[in-house]
């Protein structure tokens, strides 16, 4: 019995995934609304979270909406970019890929900590810092990186921003199911 | 040492794989990503899933 409860937390995890990486693309797509990744993935997560934990405390996980709020840009000539962006463009004597790297592992270091409440009810702290170092990881290496793009529901979405936003969510899904 | 995870040694196994071919593709950024998530697969290794 509870070989099949894991499996059927692992579909629905899988399902979590896949609309996370659709999600996370569609938000990051041109002329589409950031809602789709600002607020879909975390009120998914927070559902998904509250099937698993039966806690209300996982409404915190709804804070990560703030998270992905801040804005990543960095400096350039047609853009003066976000305040954290230019906090670490200017830090690092405008080194732009180390600009890139900080500002958005500083933001996935904001996701991981909006997943703590998960870990405080499971008591599943090593799985919660293998998690957070792998969320950002790959917010930090792959979110700026340019690998193409693909068109789906008549958009062009990146596929970096499909790829480091199921990964996100994959990481995130192991943090709730894994005590 | 006798419950380890097979699916965790072939992850950490293909990461490193991974790992090593971007660097000496000289793509350092996604080498440290793949090695990253190595060392995710192996601390993994020590914990007891309840």
């Amino acid at each position: 019995m509870a070989k099949v409860k894991i499996e059927i937390k692992g579909i629905f995890g899988f399902i979590v995934v896949v609309l996370g990486a659709v999600l996370g693309a569609l938000g990051g797509a041109e002329n589409s609304n950031k809602s789709f990744r600002r607020v879909l993935i975390p009120l998914i997560l927070t559902g998904f979270a509250y099937l698993n934990t039966q806690s209300i405390l996982v409404l915190t996980i709804m804070s990560m909406c703030g998270a992905l709020s801040i804005g990543y840009g960095i400096p350039d000539s047609t853009d003066e970019g976000s305040a954290l962006g230019r906090f670490w463009f200017n830090l690092f004597k405008k080194n732009e890929i180390l600009a890139n790297i900080f500002t958005r592992g500083t933001i996935g270091l904001l996701i991981g900590l909006s997943l703590i409440s998960v870990s405080i009810i499971n008591q599943s702290w090593l799985f919660y810092g293998i998690g957070c170092i792998g969320i950002i990881l790959t917010n930090s290496l792959i979110s700026w990186q340019n690998w193409g793009q693909y068109t789906l529901f008549n958009r062009k979405l990146n596929w970096s921003d499909t790829v480091n936003w199921g990964v996100i969510t994959f990481f995130g899904v192991l943090i709730i199911i894994l005590k | 040492m006798n419950n380890i995870n097979p699916f965790l040694i072939i992850s950490i196994i293909l990461n490193l794989c991974a790992s090593g071919w971007y660097f000496y593709k000289s793509g350092v950024v996604l080498g440290l990503l793949f090695l990253g998530y190595a060392f995710c697969s192996l601390i993994s290794l020590f914990i007891k899933i309840h």
